[in-house]
């Protein structure tokens, strides 16, 4: 049990770092790691290729989930926006899941400041 | 953590599902190789019957499970309706739709068969043109399935039809195994070296087809670059490794062991080594789940 799960860690922070490899993610608003210094109320993903949305989740420094506008669509595409109200200083995580048109789950998340 | 245990029953219900196919076309396939044996029948039906419904229960949960994973909220995300249809829209649910048909008409082929044609126990199994096409049908669309979702789906349809042949040699040799293995339990050294010998034959054209044609995909997922700094690569290369082993080990019964038993009557040796054969089977399935699922081929 101990070898198939360190098997299991293995595979899994290969897969993570597949995705990256892959750069399935063209760009995104806030991109990782900026200090806003303007209110941000919106996000933006940018795909490479078409995929569909599945989860987008904006969360604080805490860790609590923020109101954010996402509704999930049937509809591949390769841009997304969620708009919210203009957001607190502090940091933030977005957590982002998308299904490739083959079916495959691909997951990421990015980091920003809001000054 | 979380992470861990949705990849971990992600690949251990797709193992399930390539077992439970690759026994359930495997043992139909067994039935018509084995049709004089009345002998083997029964449990032959059995084994046909529990693999069709292990696939069929394996193949539900591993979409129940794909739910789960995108919902992301805990087991209970499992059976969320909205992600439900989400995912049924999905090339997920085609796939879905398309095995549980094929393992649907498997298994009606099967009844067919059992309650209606051969429901005596001692009399031999007569195959029909009806249960012969209801298994080749079933048989087809559970091998198609595998197209319908993941890395086959952006590829030409030259790569999908090998899949599709892929597939059912390779759940035709996995799931004959069993069988293999009752018939030198069962039957006399005569009988059983009869059908061992038989399958020997078919087994080299179906081997030819296989090897050609993980030839011809690995060429074209991969191009063959990365191999040995992608984790793609690296399980890819696993695999061929295993299946070198397996392939000796085939080689070994065909022209060792099979043609011992008509000189020396004793099964226990080759039924041990059948055993041996069955689990490196169902490792070069585990390694198949990791690289369908978990990780890409990086070009």
């Amino acid at each position: 049990m101990k070898r198939l799960k360190s098997l299991l860690a293995v595979t899994s922070i290969a897969l993570s770092s597949n995705l990256f490899a892959h750069g399935v993610m063209h760009e995104t608003f806030p991109s990782n790691g900026a200090s806003m210094t303007d209110p941000t109320d919106r996000i933006e993903l940018t795909f490479k290729n078409p995929t569909k949305l599945v989860s987008l989740k904006l969360v604080d420094g805490a860790n609590s989930p923020m109101p954010i506008k996402f509704e999930r669509s049937q509809e591949a595409a390769t841009h997304f926006e969620s708009m919210f109200p203009a957001l607190q200083q502090g940091t933030y995580s977005v957590h982002w899941k998308a299904m490739g048109t083959d079916g495959h789950m691909m997951k990421g998340s990015f980091e920003f400041e809001q000054q | 953590m979380e992470f861990l245990v949705w990849d971990g029953l992600i690949l251990g219900t797709r193992w399930l599902l390539y077992i439970g196919a690759a026994a359930a076309i495997g043992g139909a396939s067994s039935l018509w190789l084995m049709q004089h044996h009345v002998a083997l029948k029964r449990t032959l039906m059995r084994y046909i019957l529990s693999a069709t419904l292990v696939a069929f229960g394996a193949a539900i949960m591993h979409f129940l499970v794909r739910v789960g994973e995108a919902y992301d909220e805990g087991l209970k995300g499992m059976f969320d309706p909205e992600m439900i249809s989400f995912l049924w829209e999905s090339p997920l649910g085609q796939a879905l739709s398309l095995r549980s048909t094929g393992l649907l008409v498997l298994l009606v082929g099967l009844l067919f068969l059992l309650l209606v044609k051969s429901s005596n126990r001692t009399e031999k199994i007569e195959l029909g043109v009806l249960e012969g096409f209801l298994a080749l049908l079933g048989t087809g669309l559970i091998a198609l399935s595998f197209s319908e979702a993941g890395h086959a789906v952006e590829q030409p349809l030259l790569f999908q039809l090998t899949l599709a042949v892929h597939v059912i040699f390779t759940a035709w040799w996995m799931g004959s195994l069993y069988p293999l293995w009752l018939a030198c339990h069962r039957l006399s050294f005569t009988d059983a070296h009869a059908l061992l010998d038989r399958f020997g034959q078919l087994a080299v054209g179906a081997l030819i087809l296989l090897l050609a044609g993980g030839v011809y995909m690995s060429y074209q997922l991969t191009g063959w670059t990365n191999l040995f700094s992608s984790d793609y690569g690296i399980l890819l290369i696993v695999k061929v490794c295993l299946v070198g082993v397996i392939l000796l080990l085939a080689a070994f019964h065909k022209i060792i062991l099979v043609p011992r038993l008509q000189h020396a009557p004793n099964a226990t040796v080759l039924k041990r080594s059948i055993f041996l054969e069955k689990v490196i089977g169902a490792s070069i399935f585990a390694i198949t789940t990791v690289l369908t699922t978990l990780v890409g081929p990086v070009h």
